[in-house]
């Protein structure tokens, strides 16, 4: 996926960072699980810490196309787009309401089936920002909800039998109380 | 890939349920409800929750904070369980206003290392907090929000919270009742000298206090003065307070950030908890030295029919 140019930068093994004043545009280049490639903005992909590991650690040229089995096309699209967000708003001295405006858009139509994948793909290639947000916003969905409701929504089976169901309701020195104590 | 010096790396493998996240990652999730959210469903969702919610790791940090008043308990009791699911490993807790005295004497009781607590509109008293702060020697942040709570408490906590960073003492400003009033102000500027961050939101201080304050916190990097409308800050001492501060809100800045009811309560006037504020007029609380000052405590209605 090399060009020319990218040759020339890259001669010699220390094709890193330090060689960015040869060319600003250093990119490295990644391939998911069904085969799509993605050049990514070195300082993109520097956040995503298993890629980085990958290229500083020991030393590889970004000419290697590094493998990610483990990720679809789909998933790597929405963190490259959370990573070069969080890069441009890093620069940004009062970017609070900006990055709240994404982040409602970031997840506004994703499934709780793909925020499933993409949390754990977040956590496969450590990215720790986009951890972090991906499980406060799966946490909101839990919020003032029912366990009912929680179960159906995620499409977790119920697995206690009910001998141990009232016992994990049991536990709950507060259940007996009289639920009509108005006071608070 | 992996370097022998890093931790366990997630396989990463596509996965179909829920319940087949790392659990380190399922536990992020779900610490991050609030505790009674914890408590009444995410425990109760499958086994594999539970589990997650049993680990002392989930409880390190808890959140009573009572967002949702539909649901109607015993937020005492539960409080009391979910610190002994901590094991004493208790590092951060948010009370709100069911937390009594002695709550908090059963909370610092069993647990040594808290760094963080929050107490908002708590029926907590000032010889109460005095008496456990010597169980807080790690505390590094602390919030007294709605709470009347003395200077002379605040002294004891400085004294015996070294490491503390961060002090939020936020009241509400009464239109017929601001005396000024530095007292909290010098009590901050003489126990509290690592403070970094200071939020005294409507804090009845003067140029004194806060230069008292100044000289008394030297790391303070971020410093909130919103409502503090005795202060007088001419020119030259606003260019100084901005030169030195990093994060800087003054006396007129914009409260829409702001997590509380910033409305500055005037006598008589149809708030959102006019009880209350009916009983400030009659109910002021004296301190040690004779300071009277409204008190923001939570009312019973029963209480106020007593009083009538």
């Amino acid at each position: 996926m090399s060009t020319s140019t990218d040759n020339n930068a890259s001669i010699t093994q220390e094709s890193g960072p330090s060689a960015a004043v040869q060319d600003i545009q250093k990119k490295i280049v990644v391939r998911t699980a069904d085969g799509e490639v993605f050049n990514l903005k070195e300082e993109v992909a520097m956040e995503i810490d298993i890629i980085k590991t990958f290229f500083q650690e020991d030393s590889i040229s970004y000419e290697t196309v590094m493998p990610l089995p483990n990720v679809e096309g789909w998933e790597m699209v929405k963190v490259i787009e959370y990573c070069t967000k969080h890069v441009e708003l890093k620069h940004k001295v009062d970017g609070y309401k900006e990055r709240k405006a994404f982040q409602a858009l970031f997840v506004q139509n994703l499934s709780t089936k793909s925020l499933l994948a993409l949390t754990n793909t977040a956590n496969y290639l450590e990215v720790k920002y986009l951890l972090d947000f991906l499980c406060q916003a799966v946490s909101e969905q839990i919020k003032n909800k029912d366990v009912d409701y929680v179960r159906e929504l995620f499409g977790v089976e119920n697995d206690f039998n009910d001998e141990e169901y009232e016992q994990v309701k049991a536990e709950a020195p507060w259940a007996h109380e009289n639920l009509n104590n108005d006071l608070h | 890939m992996s370097s022998p010096s890093s931790p366990k790396r997630p396989c990463g493998a596509p996965i179909r349920n829920w319940t087949e996240l790392p659990e380190d990652v399922t536990a992020a999730i779900l610490s991050r409800l609030g505790a009674i959210d914890i408590l009444e469903t995410a425990q109760k969702v499958c086994k594999t929750w539970y589990k997650v919610c049993k680990d002392p790791l989930m409880w390190r940090i808890v959140d009573f904070r009572d967002d949702d008043l539909h649901k109607v308990h015993d937020l005492g009791k539960m409080c009391r369980y979910a610190v002994d699911r901590s094991d004493g490993k208790l590092a951060s807790i948010n009370l709100d206003s069911f937390a009594t005295d002695e709550l908090l004497n059963y909370i610092t009781d069993s647990s040594s290392e808290i760094r963080c607590l929050r107490l908002v509109r708590c029926d907590i008293t000032s010889e109460g907090l005095s008496a456990v702060s010597s169980r807080l020697p790690l505390l590094e942040e602390l919030e007294i929000s709605h709470c009347s709570l003395s200077h002379e408490t605040l002294e004891v906590v400085g004294a015996s919270c070294p490491l503390l960073k961060s002090l939020k003492l936020n009241s509400r400003w009464y239109s017929f009742a601001h005396e000024e009033c530095n007292k909290h102000a010098l009590a901050i500027a003489g126990t509290m000298h690592n403070l970094r961050h200071l939020q005294i939101f409507a804090n009845k201080l003067t140029n004194d206090g806060l230069r008292a304050i100044l000289d008394g916190c030297p790391p303070l990097e971020s410093l909130d003065l919103r409502q503090c409308y005795n202060l007088n800050l001419e020119e030259d001492f606003e260019k100084r307070l901005v030169e030195r501060i990093k994060l800087l809100r003054l006396p007129d800045d914009s409260t829409d950030d702001y997590e509380f009811d910033a409305t500055v309560l005037e006598y008589g006037s149809d708030n959102a908890e006019p009880e209350v504020d009916f009983f400030d007029e009659m109910f002021m609380v004296d301190d040690a030295d004779g300071e009277v000052f409204p008190w923001n405590g939570f009312v019973e209605f029963e209480d106020f029919y007593y009083f009538l």
